[in-house]
């Protein structure tokens, strides 16, 4: 009996010795190596990463497949990583980050997901020389070797990338490059339909942070597309959107990039953001407020009852002799369009048949409030629409 | 003058401050009736409607590529609405009726242009994006568009013939500076040509701005901007570049500056060209899996192929539309594998970490990472299901690709 207790305590002992050994690689691995400082395009306040191997090691204690990083990825990501410390032009840095992506499609999905997020996990970085740029298919330059890598990431193993985002990038809110990342990958975790809690709660995180807020860079003023795809936000970000469309010069950029958001915002969800505007007269009510306000409710489908509700109601708000109204009445029916891509895909711009069917509609709708006798003061300015219309709707 | 500056700046770099030269081609008035001659009958003004005009050319049957520099100014938002077309106007005064009502404009702006707020007129930033599609539900051209020089900025850089057209003094009524001599109502709203010539164009800096080309001892005028830069595609002149802006040295020489077809600016006029209907067989394909039987999906690989042919250049978007039913998604696992057997995850759900909810479908699903591949050939969809308990069928998928 003695014998036997000796042996399972020699056991336990070997067991334990084992797992402290075991522990102590995990954490040499795990140590953050500093991120490069000259970093200028991303606003690294705080080089360090949280300890967040555990979080994903929690996946493998709960019976999950451990996938181990891919050797000769890894030792490509070495060497790119060396070869960006030589200062490569704009042209050069971008085909080995595509080499360097392809090398990563053709590897093991799981392994080379193994292999990002073990680079991720380390906090090593470098800074490509390269913008912060969207293009149609996703971003197409990534200022930190860490932005390129969580995108790619994203690309390779969307959950892996997302779980990496949701415990380290967003509470961490050291970067505005890999925070806006964050966000596209969220984005694409949820469908790319709607928004999940994860990115509305990480959004607001970004948008009220007031050090990046006050001095917005590209990676802060791309995050704003989110805004057309989260009709929640409105009332936080109009009522900061005024502010910055009343005196647009102080506003470092920030009331032309709100005014694309709006734009955006009114061609997803239309009912929602105009609805909200027609409630909160004193949003967008000083200096170029009221030309974008017009502008924006100069966009509205009389096709779509819910559509041609609000514009009765907002011609019934517009003092006839006003700018705004001046602004509404020439930009009706308002077919101007950004069509660059956003971090959240692009734009959903009208087609042929919807323009036709929208300037039909909308002439009958004005017809009707000229057959009625409304809006007694707007009567002249309505018969141009009309006109214009039904040049519009004669020409083909 | 400030503004003007900064583009002289910019092109002093490398055309050097000092040096002068001659103003070896300068605009001259398109013969009467000349203007339904190609390239003269792709051409014509855009007009706002408080008359100034600006230099534009069909490039679809629906739409008509003019310079953005006019709009960047926002307050100064006439551009961006009521604009009209006049096609291929050379007569002599102003167009003569409305013109065509031009339905809106496509621009390129984007949010992190933004950061050092709205560039001034002549900021080679802003010069480097300088281009704006107006579009119209009706037909621009009489179903007529001129065909274009993918590399313009190639082109332009080599000694190869050149022409220019457009309206170097436009609708403006007070011409000034170098074109103060034009004075001749007549003259004024005549359609004008520079060349042909061969001077080559060269870039301001290729890096910063990769559209942006300049042309020494070649000139036009206010109301070039927006107009054709030609060059010669198989016998015929074909659309290389937009007219975007003029400056001067110490020596009041001026430069040209044109916004080049290149690469990226192709992918934006391919992108906006997809947005109306792409080219027939040139642009976008959509190829169903539909039509093929229903597939058993159970424990193992189920692999489909899409084979794509008739495109033309390389993949620029592609979206996945796929229907799986199944008794468990979260044990599926899907990819998509090119032609050259690069493979890209499209969902997954092969660890049963997610919910046991039924049924995988996504509509429009964006499959990133194959941008650039050549476009041609087998790509095949693999369905994995790792578990054996729950079983499906693949229902149908569509594979939509656009080209670059």
């Amino acid at each position: 009996m003695r014998k036997i207790i000796i042996y399972i305590g020699a056991g336990f002992l070997l067991l334990l010795l084992v797992w402290v050994v075991f522990r102590g690689v995990q954490k040499q691995e795990a140590v953050s190596q500093t991120v490069d400082s000259r970093n200028q395009a991303s606003k690294h306040e705080n080089a360090f990463h949280p300890e967040d191997a555990s979080k994903d090691l929690e996946k493998n204690e709960e019976g999950e497949v451990f996938h181990s990083p891919d050797p000769v990825l890894k030792a490509e990501l070495n060497n790119l990583q060396e070869r960006l410390k030589q200062n490569l032009g704009r042209d050069s840095v971008l085909r080995l980050l595509r080499e360097f992506a392809q090398k990563a499609f053709f590897a093991d999905p799981d392994a080379a997901a193994a292999t990002l997020l073990e680079f991720l996990r380390a906090g090593g970085d470098m800074p490509t020389g390269l913008e912060f740029a969207v293009g149609e298919a996703g971003l197409e330059e990534w200022p930190s070797l860490r932005a390129f890598v969580m995108d790619l990431l994203g690309k390779i193993d969307l959950g892996a990338a997302s779980q990496y985002a949701l415990t380290t990038v967003i509470p961490a809110e050291s970067s505005t490059v890999e925070y806006a990342v964050a966000l596209r990958i969220f984005w694409l975790d949820g469908g790319a339909e709607q928004a999940t809690p994860e990115l509305i709660s990480s959004w607001f995180r970004l948008f009220r942070k007031t050090s990046w807020a006050e001095q917005p860079d590209a990676a802060w003023m791309e995050s704003l597309d989110f805004v057309g795809r989260m009709p929640t936000t409105l009332p936080d970000f109009v009522t900061e959107a005024s502010g910055w469309l009343a005196d647009p010069a102080a506003s470092s950029g920030k009331a032309e990039a709100a005014q694309l958001a709006l734009e955006r915002s009114t061609r997803n969800h239309p009912v929602e953001t105009l609805s909200a505007l027609l409630e909160n007269p004193v949003w967008l009510g000083k200096g170029r407020g009221p030309a974008v306000r017009a502008s924006l409710f100069a966009r509205l489908d009389a096709g779509d009852p819910a559509q041609a509700g609000l514009l009765g109601r907002y011609l019934a708000s517009l003092d006839p002799r006003s700018r705004e109204a001046a602004a509404f009445f020439k930009a009706f029916p308002y077919r101007t369009f950004s069509v660059s891509p956003g971090l959240s895909g692009l734009p959903d711009l009208q087609t042929k048949e919807e323009i036709i069917a929208s300037n039909l509609a909308a002439e009958a709708f004005f017809q009707g409030i000229m057959v009625n006798g409304r809006f007694p003061l707007l009567q002249d300015k309505i018969a141009q629409i009309q006109l214009k219309l039904k040049e519009l709707n004669n020409r083909r | 003058m400030k503004m003007i500056t900064s583009l002289f700046v910019a092109l002093g770099l490398w055309f050097g401050a000092s040096v002068t030269f001659a103003n070896e081609f300068a605009p001259s008035p398109v013969p009467l009736f000349d203007e339904d001659n190609a390239p003269y009958k792709y051409s014509g003004i855009l007009q706002r409607n408080d008359g100034l005009g600006s230099g534009s050319v069909a490039i679809h049957p629906q739409l008509v590529l003019g310079c953005a520099h006019v709009n960047f100014d926002f307050p100064n938002s006439e551009w961006l609405s009521d604009i009209r077309w006049h096609w291929k106007w050379n007569g002599v005064g102003l167009p003569p009726g409305s013109g065509l009502l031009m339905d809106g404009q496509w621009n390129f702006d984007s949010y992190r242009k933004f950061v050092k707020s709205r560039y001034g007129l002549l900021d080679p930033r802003a010069l480097n994006t300088d281009f704006v599609v107006n579009y119209s539900t009706a037909n621009t051209a009489g179903g007529e568009y001129a065909d274009w020089i993918e590399r313009g900025d190639l082109y332009l850089a080599k000694k190869l013939p050149k022409l220019i057209t457009g309206y170097p003094i436009g609708l403006y009524t007070n011409p000034v500076g170098l074109y103060a001599n034009y004075t001749d109502p007549a003259a004024q709203y005549r359609m004008h040509e520079t060349g042909p010539f061969s001077t080559q164009f060269q870039f301001v800096d290729s890096r910063k701005y990769p559209n942006l080309m300049g042309a020494r001892g070649v000139i036009g005028g206010q109301g070039n901007s927006g107009g054709p830069v030609w060059g010669v595609k198989d016998g015929q002149w074909a659309f290389a570049g937009v007219f975007t802006s003029i400056a001067f040295d110490t020596a009041n020489n001026p430069y040209i500056g044109v916004y080049a077809l290149g690469k990226s600016s192709w992918d934006r006029i391919s992108s906006a060209i997809g947005t109306v209907g792409a080219l027939p067989g040139q642009l976008s394909g959509n190829f169903l899996l539909s039509s093929v039987p229903a597939q058993t999906v159970d424990v193992g690989t189920v692999r489909r192929n899409f084979t794509v042919s008739g495109m033309v250049g390389f993949v620029d978007t592609m979206t996945l539309d796929l229907v799986i039913h199944h008794n468990r998604r979260s044990d599926l696992r899907v990819e998509l594998t090119s032609p050259s057997g690069a493979t890209v995850m499209v969902c997954n759900l092969g660890n049963r970490t997610g919910t046991s909810a039924k049924n995988l479908v996504c509509t429009g699903k964006k499959i990133l990472g194959f941008r650039g591949f050549h476009a041609n050939g087998v790509w095949i969809l693999s369905v994995k299901d790792a578990y054996p308990e729950n079983r499906g069928t693949l229902v149908s998928a569509s594979l939509a690709l656009t080209t670059h």
